[in-house]
């Protein structure tokens, strides 16, 4: 307990943490607050509450197209990222050389801002004759964005695994594949999920390089920057509210599957 | 189970496979037969406005192909886009601003253009183009490269309610004392100090010394008092308008035709220093595929149909004398049309040597 001479600090402590949730969060409200405002100018004040911008969301095949190829995109990058990492982190629990320096390139992607990134890719693609498209350029680009989130959600969780389990398996006659389907995968599945879920999350959300090279098509991120980019669409703090919703529970679903999973949770039950 | 079942049950899981192969062949085929009907696909790449609503369908009526348009960044982005790697092939059709256009697009000397040349044979409609544009055809050695489709200008836009039509007559409004609170600015360097320059006389804007960009980063310190805010995309800028938040802004035609649109009482300033104006040439970069439906889409761009319907639709001006045949004098002072007939004042929107000096005299505006 905090004696009488610590009470200012506990107060500007609490005030702090206060400003900082607010800072994060406010805006957030905000965007769900004015998604119902009647007035078609994004903005204050309220002119009466209305579910039309939802309605008008609803009702935009467009955005609906949107969504389902950011869905799609979003599975088929996280499947192959998460894959990729698995076996990435599966091959560095074993000595090679040149190991030092696999975990520095996996996160490169991170390091270099997105906007770079798109425009390397558009050059790369130019030079090697890839051609822009969902299934193409974009899958391409949200894999390299999402693979080292992937791993670095994976890795921690097979570096952690305890190996005298394989190795009692091979001594019982398995082969290495049969050990990895029976022993490993079921353990670290629910690991596995979770990065896929955290991978799609971000594949979701990702704009800047999917710009560059996704030619005619559009994610929900790229249809709702071209509905902004010329005009006022009053409905968009509701297709804002309606993609993070999306996001947010496949996010939370992750971190509640990543919580289950980790070691710390293991033991505790 | 025997080996006669096993044999019966592999028979027809043979059979069914052939049959959903069969039925795959025919639903493709039938796709391929549809694809065919509807034409070429034309991947585009220009302001997305210029083939939103209906405009898309009557350029494809018009000229049998299916218009796939690209996400639309800004002209340098376009021109970018042409000049990298493999920019090429990638596209057939773009349009961008000719003033910074024409270089890239032309290249240095003749062979080393970035586009095709234009068989003028297949664009009809290129009589049409007015006058006033003829310095914005792109072209050398006789070889028509780009032709303009569409042109506009920037100016100041205010709301009636507030400001009279009687002082919304110069580029001063931007800078004005009496309105101090209620303005807001384009976050952009080159409209910025080329407006201002306007405003403080400068008859050459884009050649401004040293000595002049100082003068004018001077006076837009000296006015920043009254700006409530900066605005990045046209869209929040339209949204500080309709929103009441300021009265006079910087304005682009898609904002004005937006709030417009909206219902907000606003109008254009016909600055008496010249609206900016820019054009916008469409040209087939050298290697794409199907240049022949991309001419007919500039023949198609240039007529009656599309030409008409394009400021209604975007707000945009077309290049094509066919498009104000049917407006009224009335129609064609709103919208913009006195450029092409002297009784408005413009003055091109010309991208200045020194660039970077001028990114910096405004960063210095706005950190001030």
């Amino acid at each position: 307990m905090l004696g009488s001479k610590h009470k200012p600090m506990a107060l500007w402590l609490r005030l702090y943490a206060g400003a900082f949730f607010g800072f994060l969060y406010l805006p957030i409200a905000v965007l769900v607050v004015l998604s119902f405002n009647e007035s078609s100018v994004i903005g204050f004040p309220l002119r009466g509450l209305t579910l039309n911008w939802y309605h008008e969301v609803f009702n935009d095949s467009k955005f609906f197209i949107a969504l389902l190829k950011s869905f799609g995109v979003g599975l088929v990058a996280s499947l192959i990222a998460t894959a990729l990492a698995l076996m990435t982190a599966l091959g560095l629990r074993k000595r090679f050389g040149g190991q030092q320096w696999v975990v520095p390139i996996m996160l490169v992607p991170i390091i270099i801002p997105g906007i770079v990134s798109g425009a390397l890719l558009l050059v790369f693609f130019g030079i090697v004759g890839v051609p822009y498209g969902l299934w193409t350029g974009a899958l391409v680009a949200h894999v390299t964005w999402v693979l080292p989130f992937a791993f670095l959600t994976l890795y921690p969780r097979l570096a952690a695994f305890d190996q005298a389990l394989e190795e009692a398996a091979m001594d019982l006659g398995a082969y290495p594949w049969v050990v990895f389907q029976r022993i490993v995968f079921p353990l670290i599945r629910p690991a596995v999920i979770a990065t896929v879920l955290f991978s799609f999350t971000l594949s979701f959300d990702e704009f800047v390089r999917t710009l560059f090279v996704i030619g005619a098509e559009r994610t929900t991120p790229v249809y709702l920057w071209v509905l902004i980019v010329e005009q006022t669409a009053p409905f968009l703090p509701a297709a804002g509210v309606i993609i993070m919703l999306i996001s947010v529970t496949v996010a939370a679903l992750g971190f509640w599957i990543s919580a289950k999973s980790s070691p710390t949770s293991k033991r505790s039950t | 189970m025997t080996s006669t079942d096993i044999k019966l049950s592999s028979l027809n899981h043979h059979r069914r496979t052939l049959l959903k192969a069969g039925g795959a062949a025919t639903a493709l085929g039938a796709m391929g037969w549809a694809q065919a009907q509807q034409g070429p696909t034309l991947e585009v790449l220009l302001a997305n406005a210029l083939v939103g609503g209906p405009l898309k369908g009557i350029l494809e009526n018009e000229g049998k192909f299916k218009i796939n348009d690209n996400p639309f960044q800004s002209s340098t982005d376009v021109v970018a886009r042409l000049v990298a790697p493999g920019g090429t092939s990638r596209y057939n059709l773009m349009m961008s601003h000719s003033i910074f256009s024409r270089g890239p697009v032309l290249g240095a000397a003749a062979g080393q253009e970035k586009c095709a040349p234009l068989d003028l044979k297949l664009i009809p409609n290129f009589s049409q183009v007015a006058p006033t544009f003829k310095e914005d055809i792109l072209q050398r050695d006789g070889k028509v490269y780009g032709v303009p489709i569409m042109w506009g200008y920037d100016t100041v836009i205010y709301n009636t309610s507030v400001v009279p039509a009687a002082e919304a007559t110069t580029w001063g409004l931007l800078f004005d004392d009496k309105y101090a609170g209620r303005i807001a600015w384009f976050d952009t360097a080159h409209q910025m100090i080329m407006a201002a320059g306007l405003f403080l006389g400068k008859t050459k804007p884009e050649t401004m010394t040293t000595a002049e960009l100082n003068e004018v980063a001077k006076f837009l310190i000296s006015k920043k008092k009254n700006v409530r805010t900066f605005w990045s995309s046209f869209a929040q800028g339209a949204n500080l308008m309709a929103s009441g938040e300021v009265a006079i802004t910087f304005g682009t035609i898609p904002m004005r035709t937006g709030l417009t649109k909206q219902g907000v009482p606003v109008a254009t300033c016909w600055c008496k220093e010249g609206v900016l104006s820019f054009v916008q040439p469409a040209y087939i970069p050298k290697d794409s595929n199907n240049q022949q439906a991309a001419h007919a889409m500039i023949n198609a761009m240039l007529g009656q149909a599309y030409s008409s319907q394009l400021t209604t639709v975007s707000g945009y001006l077309s290049a094509s004398k066919l498009a104000a045949v049917s407006l009224s004098a009335q129609e064609r002072a709103t919208l913009g049309y006195g450029v092409l007939d002297g009784s408005t004042k413009n003055y091109p929107l010309v991208m200045p040597p020194n660039l970077q000096q001028w990114l910096e005299v405004w960063a210095r505006v706005k950190s001030a």
